[in-house]
C-alpha cells in the first residue's frame, strides 16, 4: 500500500474515540511506568500486555496502547532525571547532566518543557521516516526465505548481545540461555516434547512475558528492595515553564540533528534508545561551541538525548513492523505482543494486516501530540508521585506484577516462574550478566529454529546453503563481524578497547 | 554464576542428545539445536569461569530480599487455596508493615484496600480472570 493511503488508512483508525482513549491511556501509563524507579518500559509493557490480551481488547487498540506505553515511558523517564536527578529509564541517564543541572539554578520547568518538546519533535520525525522506509524495506523483505530469516535473527541476537553489557561472553552465554529457554516443550515440528521432565506446565514452554517481568520487574524490584528505601525527594520548584527565546534559538538545530541519530541508531538491532541518547549527547558537545559549559545546565544537554531517545523508539519499530526484528528488549516484547494478538510479525503485516501497520504507525503521531498537550500540565502530578515514600510504591508495583503474570496463562505456576527469574535477575545484576539478551532470544529463539531446521531439510542438511544465498551471506557476514569488529579493532590499533555503554534496559 | 551455567549447558547437552538428531526430510532433528546450544553454553561457561571465580559483590538489606521473595513464594502457596482478595490483601499488608517506618497499620489497611480495588479493576471492570474467592465473598 502506498505510504500516503497507508497513512490516511492509519489515521482514520487511530482518530477513533476507542482508540485515541487507549493512545491517551498508553501515554499516561507509559509516563507513570517512566517516572516510577524500579520499572522500565520493558516490565511495563510485559506486565501490561496480558492484561490487555486478557480484556479481549481489539488487537489494533491493543498495540496502540503498548506502543503509547513504550514511547510514553521515554518521556517518563526524563522527569526524574530533572527534578531528582535519577534517571527512570537508562536512555535517561544523558539528561540527568544538563536537566539536573538546569533544577538546581531554578530552571526544572523550561528543562522539563524541552524534554517534553524534543520528545514532540523527534517523534514526529521518527514517524515520518518510519513512513517512508518501512514500504521498501518490506517490498525487499518480502523475497526472504528460511535462509536469510535465519542469518536475519542471528544478526539481530548478534548485535543486541554485542552492546548489552560490558561483556560479549557473558552477553552472549545469556544469549545461548535464552535460545535453550525457548526449546523448552514441544516441539513445533516434529511434536517432540523437550525438557519438560514430565511437568504439563513445562510442556507449554515458558512465557516470554513471565520470564521478562521476573527478569526484569521482580528482579529490579529485589534489587531496589536490598538497596536504601529512602529516594532523593523532589525539592525543585515549578515555575516559568516555557523556555525562553535563548532556549528556542540553542536548540534549533539540536532536535533535528539528535532526531535523526536518534532514529538510524534506533533502526540498529541493538543499539536502542540508551545507545542513541548518549551518542546525541556526545556528539551535540562535539559541536557545541561552548563544549566546556555541557554538564553545567545547557538546554541542548536536555534536547539532544531527549529527542534522541524517543526518535530511537520510533525507529526500533522499523525493522520490528517490517522484518519482525526486535532491535531491543521491549520491541521483543512488542513482538511476542504481535504473535498473541494473531498475527504474523514480518513483511507480510503491513500487506495482510494494514489497518493494523498503519494504525498504529499513525497512532504513534498522535500518542506525541498528546504527550506534549498532557504532559506541560501535568509535569506536577508526575512529580507529585516522587514525593510517595518508595517503601509504599514498591508493594503496590509488586501488585501489578503479580496481576501481569498471572493473567498471561491463569496460571499459578507462572508466578513460580516469574519468583525464579526474579531471583536469577537479582543475582545476574550482581554479577553483571545482561538480561536483555536472554528476552530477545527466548521471543527470536523458536522462529530460529524453525527456520533454521526448515533450510537445512530444504538444503538436505548442507549448511553451505546459508552461503550460497547472497543475502544470508551478507547478513551472516555482518553478524561475524559484529562480535568481532572491537578484537579487530584491537588487532589493528595494538591496545584493547571496552564497549562504554550498556543497553541493559533498552 | 558462569560455572553453573555451564553446568546447566552440560546438561541440557546430555539430554539432548537423548533426543532424535535427523528428521525424517533428511534436516536436522529436534535435539540438534538445543544439543547445540548446550555445547555452546558449556564451551562459553568454561571460558568465563576462571574469571568467575575471582568475582566479588556485595550486598545491601539481604534480609528485605528475602522477605520480599518470601512474600512471593507464600502468596504462590496460598493463592489457590485463599483466592486472589484474601491472600492480595494478606501479601500487601505484611509488605507495607514490613517496607514502612511510620504508621504501620494504617498503611496495611492502605493495602487492603489497594488488594480489593485492584480486583475491582482488574477483575469486575477489565475482565482480567483472577483466581476466585472460594468462599465468594467476592463476586
Amino acid at each position: 500500500m502506498d505510504p500516503v493511503e497507508g497513512l490516511k488508512l492509519g489515521f482514520g483508525l487511530a482518530l477513533t474515540p476507542q482508540n485515541l482513549l487507549f493512545a491517551l491511556v498508553g501515554c499516561l501509563v507509559g509516563t507513570a511506568i517512566g517516572v516510577l524507579p524500579g520499572i522500565g518500559p520493558v516490565s511495563g509493557v510485559a506486565i501490561l500486555l496480558p492484561v490487555i490480551f486478557a480484556s479481549k481488547v481489539d488487537p489494533t487498540s491493543g498495540m496502540i496502547m503498548l506502543a503509547a506505553v513504550y514511547y510514553g515511558s521515554q518521556y517518563g523517564g526524563s522527569t526524574t532525571s530533572i527534578l531528582i536527578n535519577t534517571p527512570g529509564e537508562s536512555s535517561s541517564v544523558m539528561t540527568c547532566l544538563d536537566g539536573y543541572a538546569m533544577a538546581k539554578k531554578g530552571r526544572a520547568g523550561p528543562a522539563l518543557a524541552m524534554a517534553a518538546i524534543a520528545s514532540f519533535v523527534a517523534g514526529t520525525l521518527a514517524v515520518l521516516g518510519l513512513m517512508l522506509l518501512a514500504p521498501p524495506l518490506t517490498d525487499f523483505a518480502l523475497g526472504f526465505g528460511p535462509e536469510e530469516n535465519t542469518a536475519l535473527m542471528i544478526l539481530g541476537l548478534t548485535t543486541l548481545t554485542r552492546l548489552a553489557g560490558r561483556s560479549v561472553r557473558k552477553a552472549l552465554l545469556m544469549a545461548a540461555f535464552g535460545l535453550l529457554l525457548g526449546t523448552v516443550g514441544i516441539d513445533s515440528m516434529s511434536g517432540t516434547p523437550r525438557f519438560a521432565f514430565g511437568n504439563a506446565d513445562l510442556l507449554q514452554g515458558f512465557d516470554f512475558a513471565v520470564v521478562a517481568i521476573g527478569l526484569f520487574a521482580f528482579g529490579e524490584l529485589l534489587t531496589n528492595a536490598e538497596e536504601s528505601l529512602d529516594r532523593p525527594v523532589i525539592r525543585t520548584r515549578l515555575r516559568d515553564l516555557w523556555p525562553t527565546m535563548a532556549d528556542w534559538i540553542a536548540v534549533r538545530v539540536t532536535l533535528f540533528r539528535a532526531s535523526v541519530i536518534g532514529f538510524l541508531i534506533g533502526t540498529l538491532p541493538g543499539a536502542g534508545a540508551t545507545v542513541a541518547s548518549f551518542m546525541a549527547y556526545a556528539i551535540e558537545k562535539r559541536v557545541s561551541k561552548h563544549p566546556e559549559l555541557f554538564g553545567t545546565g545547557v538546554i541542548e544537554g536536555v534536547a539532544a538525548p531527549e529527542a534522541a531517545n524517543n526518535s530511537a523508539t520510533g525507529g526500533a519499530m522499523v525493522p520490528l513492523l517490517t522484518l519482525g526484528l526486535p532491535s531491543s528488549a521491549t520491541a521483543a516484547i512488542l513482538l511476542g505482543a504481535i504473535n498473541i494478538f494473531g498475527y504474523r510479525p514480518g513483511p507480510l503485516l503491513a500487506i495482510e494486516h494494514p489497518d493494523f501497520f498503519w494504525g498504529v504507525v499513525a497512532s504513534m503521531y498522535i500518542g506525541n501530540v498528546m504527550l506534549l498537550i498532557l504532559n506541560l500540565p501535568l509535569v506536577g502530578v508526575w512529580a507529585s508521585i516522587l514525593r510517595i515514600p518508595y517503601g509504599i510504591l514498591l508493594p503496590f508495583i509488586v501488585l501489578f506484577t503479580l496481576i501481569g503474570t498471572y493473567a498471561i496463562n491463569n496460571s499459578i505456576f507462572d508466578i513460580w516462574v516469574m519468583l525464579a527469574f526474579g531471583i536469577l535477575g537479582w543475582i545476574m545484576r550482581k554479577f553483571d550478566y545482561p538480561a536483555a539478551p536472554v528476552v530477545l532470544a527466548l521471543v527470536l529463539g523458536p522462529q530460529l529454529e524453525t527456520n533454521l531446521r526448515r533450510a537445512l531439510t530444504i538444503s538436505h542438511g548442507d549448511y553451505v546453503t546459508f552461503l550460497t544465498h547472497p543475502i544470508a551471506a551478507v547478513l551472516l557476514a555482518l553478524a561475524v563481524l559484529s562480535l568481532t569488529w572491537p578484537l579487530l579493532v584491537r588487532l589493528a590499533r595494538g591496545k584493547p578497547t571496552e564497549v562504554p555503554i550498556s543497553t541493559e534496559e533498552v | 554464576m558462569a560455572i553453573a551455567l555451564a553446568l546447566l549447558g552440560a546438561f541440557m547437552l546430555v539430554e539432548a542428545s537423548q533426543l532424535r538428531m535427523t528428521s525424517l526430510g533428511g534436516g536436522p532433528g529436534p535435539g540438534v539445536f538445543p544439543a547445540a546450544l548446550g555445547t555452546l553454553m558449556l564451551g562459553l561457561g568454561a571460558w568465563l569461569a576462571p574469571s568467575t571465580i575471582r568475582e566479588r559483590t556485595t550486598f545491601g538489606n539481604l534480609p528485605r530480599v528475602v522477605a520480599l521473595a518470601g512474600v512471593l513464594a507464600a502468596y504462590a502457596l496460598l493463592l489457590d487455596g485463599l483466592g486472589f482478595v484474601i491472600t492480595t490483601s494478606l501479601a500487601m499488608a505484611v509488605m507495607l508493615a514490613a517496607f514502612t517506618t511510620h504508621r504501620r497499620p494504617l498503611w496495611a489497611g492502605v493495602g487492603v484496600v489497594g488488594a480489593v480495588a485492584s480486583y475491582a479493576l482488574f477483575s469486575s471492570i477489565l475482565r482480567v480472570q483472577l483466581p476466585p474467592d472460594p468462599w465468594f465473598i467476592w463476586p
